[in-house]
């Protein structure tokens, strides 16, 4: 365990709310009580005026940083960017992170147990949206005293939930950093999210969903996120990663093993996150991405922003990323410029896909943390 | 708007004082590259004069329209990025016709035409031409001879591209200039002072 | 920390041209020199677009609002005079299609400045004269296959530019190095540099 610029050895922690009054949700539905779990990393300042919100992607969870033991394994999924001295730097910044909601890592998700029924949800869940989501964090942050945030920050999915708090939060942030992300789930990115779900359909042990006492649709899940992580990856990440090289063999055999590196690469990943992961939450959390578009009832997607051109904005994307490519955030960007908010953007090179955001680890620090210095400064946070 | 950065090809270019000093250079039946073919008079010159199996490559989609009208086979693309469907040597001769100052990445160019076939011939207009001096010396502004017509401000012409420059850089690419011929107004002299007294150069060269 | 006296000459030119509190947009911000030092200096309000990753990086580290951005695509995003002054500075030999971007800055913005380096300086003209070169940058030769993309231009072209455009010169600024040079008929020889106000 490497403790050098790290914020060493952290606990999960949960807020439960809406357990009189349940939450009005998107869907006409409400929903109580509802746990998220949550991480924070640095202090907050006696101002209150330090603290940043990371929002995780779609299999991402509370623990971004540090390790939750001495074991190297249980590293945060974006340590390589929080911790002192680092991109979200914790000796400045107050960073929280909170599972989302209907996530399966300590948060309220179709996987807990219905009060009501004393057992789990299933897919009598209600069906959540981004929105939603960012509801609930809304009331976590409620729960810690803090009233606005310095800045929001997330990739993918996350960047979803930033620009969604835009939207809906204005007055609560004073700066934005949706990554390689979208304003609306295009019709491909439906399109993936069906097939990873039609993945767990099919598999038997998902029984509608209801699978908590038996055996657990993992083939279905793995396959779902095998298929997820095609599109995480560029064409050339996976040739300069795998090849055509064979795994354990030197020559073909002509059988259907697993035989070459790029399958035993998915295989792999498949597997490890089928003990992480609840299929139920995978599907929950697609839809909610799938139904995802700030356009939704406004003219246009400058009108969507109408209300937060006030945040200035730091919007990145990834020259590789296909799964959400460039022009997405360009038309964020124009929408951005045309409500004349103070919007940086930058389209970094990199041959990643859509696993950049993660990985451009270097120029990402740079580019943050002096977008950050800059707004520490514009709004005088001591 | 029609300007040389986004040429529409329909004004049928049918002749240009270079191509009977092309036809000379090129064997009958030779395989033949146009790369910014244009509307492909060059490459139907060729083939009615010299029977070349022949192949373009234009940018503007108007002149591989016109192109193909002729039955040509060309492709639509750029030509100063590495051209991944033709292989090496695949053909006898490279063409650039007054095309290697309007690129973005000449050296690419030329790069590429010595891979892919044994000869070039790449002509250009000498921005060294001596009126060209005297009009900035004398009129203070940019010189127009050579732009056909356009201005600064409006021309396609990015490299200020001249004799000596072109000698100096496709030696240091390893092409040897087999012959030349220069043309213009001031003919007899330009056999003297190619840099000064050209309007336009035509060089064969081939990989040393 | 941007002392006065470390900005370039024509840099310097265009910053007096502008009034404090002013909104600003500098179209090929490079660096973000200049809009860092408006933003100390003028208080204004400062907005960049910059093609290169390395410039953007730079402005964002100097503190500055940059989009990446290439002009002939993304001007059309800001509305009608959001800002006071658009300011191309340097950057003019470099576009593509430069009466298009002209047209832009003059809708987004109530003003523009433009400066650029003149071809036209007299050293400029004696050296295409001899050896039939064109410096990239009048005084600093550089071989024809290695230059970036560049329109030169002079004095005398810009103006009948802005004629044939029918854009209206409200101020010109000529220097030699970081000397002004008298606004007479021999401009066009003896600056390097021009700098104008448009409307």
């Amino acid at each position: 365990m490497n403790t050098n610029n790290s914020v060493g050895i952290v606990a999960t922690q949960s807020f439960t709310f809406a357990d009189d009054a349940p939450m009005q949700l998107d869907s006409g539905e409400t929903l109580g009580p509802i746990t998220l779990a949550y991480e924070t990393y640095g202090t907050l300042n006696p101002d209150r005026t330090n603290a940043i919100l990371i929002l995780h992607a779609l299999s991402g969870h509370a623990h971004c940083a540090g390790y939750h033991s001495s074991d190297e394994k249980t590293l945060g999924w974006w340590d390589d960017c929080i911790g002192p001295g680092k991109a979200f730097d914790t000796n400045k910044f107050f960073v929280i992170c909170s599972n989302v909601l209907g996530g399966c890592q300590g948060s309220t998700g179709p996987g807990s147990i219905n009060p009501k029924t004393g057992k789990e949800y299933g897919l009598n869940f209600p069906v959540i949206t981004v929105g939603d989501m960012v509801r609930a964090q809304a009331r976590l942050l409620d729960h810690l005293g803090i009233a606005k945030l310095l800045a929001i920050a997330g990739g993918s999915m996350g960047g979803m939930q930033v620009l969604e708090w835009c939207a809906r939060y204005p007055e609560r942030v004073c700066a934005a950093l949706p990554l390689a992300t979208t304003a609306r789930h295009s019709p491909m990115l439906i399109a993936f999210s069906e097939v990873g779900r039609q993945a767990i359909y099919a598999d038997p042990n998902w029984n509608r969903g209801d699978y908590y006492d038996g055996t657990r649709p993992n083939a279905g899940l793995a396959l779902a996120r095998m298929i997820g992580h095609i599109t995480y990856l560029s064409e050339t990440s996976m040739h300069d990663k795998f090849g055509r090289r064979l795994e354990e063999r030197e020559r073909f055999g002509f059988d259907f093993e697993t035989e070459f590196a790029i399958e035993s690469y998915l295989r792999y990943k498949g597997e490890r996150f089928t003990e992480r992961f609840d299929a139920n939450s995978y599907l929950y959390i697609t839809k909610a991405m799938d139904y995802f578009d700030l356009c939704n009832g406004h003219r246009n997607l400058a009108a969507a922003f109408a209300n937060s051109a006030k945040i200035v904005y730091l919007v990145v994307s990834f020259t590789s990323d296909w799964l959400y490519p460039t022009y997405h955030s360009k038309e964020l960007v124009s929408a951005l410029t045309a409500v004349g908010a103070d919007v940086s953007y930058l389209n970094i090179k990199s041959s990643w896909g859509h696993d950049a955001f993660l990985l451009e680890v270097e120029t990402m620090t740079g580019l943050v943390s002096n977008f950050l210095d800059r707004i520490v400064n514009e709004f005088g946070v001591k | 708007m029609n300007d040389n950065r986004n040429y529409v090809w329909d004004e049928q270019i049918n002749a240009r004082p270079e191509y009977p000093v092309i036809e000379r250079w090129i064997a009958d039946g030779a395989r033949v590259i146009d790369l910014g073919c244009g509307n492909g008079s060059l490459l139907a010159f060729l083939k009615a004069r010299k029977h070349i199996s022949e192949f373009g490559i234009e940018l503007a989609p108007s002149g591989v329209a016109a192109c193909r009208q002729r039955g040509l086979n060309v492709r639509a693309g750029r030509i100063d990025v590495a051209l991944a469907d033709v292989a090496d040597a695949a053909f006898d001769v490279a063409i650039c016709n007054v095309t290697l100052q309007m690129v973005m990445y000449p050296e690419i160019v030329l790069k590429e035409m010595r891979r892919i076939a044994r000869q070039q011939i790449i002509s250009f207009p000498n921005f060294a031409f001596v009126l060209n001096r005297l009009d900035l010396l004398w009129f203070g502004r940019m010189p127009r001879w050579g732009l056909f017509g356009y201005a600064w401000f409006n021309t396609g012409h990015i490299h200020q591209l001249a004799i000596n420059d072109f000698r100096a850089t496709s030696g240091s690419l390893g092409l040897d200039i087999r012959a030349v011929v220069y043309l213009g107004k001031f003919g007899m002299f330009a056999r003297v002072l190619p840099n000064l007294f050209a309007q336009t150069a035509i060089f064969l060269l081939q990989s040393a | 920390m941007n002392d006065k006296t470390n900005l370039r000459a024509d840099l310097r030119a265009v910053a007096e041209l502008i009034q404090p509190g002013e909104k600003v947009l500098d179209l090929g911000c490079g660096d973000g020199t200049l809009l860092r030092y408006l933003l100390d200096a003028k208080q204004i309000t400062g907005r960049g677009v910059e093609l290169s990753e390395e410039g953007v990086l730079t402005c964002v580290r100097k503190g500055v609002s940059v989009r990446q951005g290439d002009l002939h695509e993304g001007l059309g995003d800001y509305p009608d005079d959001s800002f006071d002054t658009v300011i191309l500075s340097y950057t003019i030999p470099y576009l593509n299609d430069p009466a298009f971007i002209m047209k832009e800055m003059l809708r987004v913005g109530r003003r523009a400045i433009v400066s650029f380096p003149n071809w036209g300086h007299w050293r400029c003209r004696l050296s295409f004269l001899l050896t039939g070169r064109i410096p990239v940058t009048p005084g600093l030769p550089q071989p024809w296959d290695t230059s970036p993309r560049a329109r030169p231009l002079t004095i005398r072209d810009f103006g009948e530019f802005c004629e044939r455009h029918h854009v209206r010169i409200t101020q010109e600024i000529y220097l030699q190095g970081a000397h002004r040079v008298p606004v007479r008929r021999d401009k066009n020889l003896r600056a390097t540099t021009a700098i104008f106000e448009l409307v």
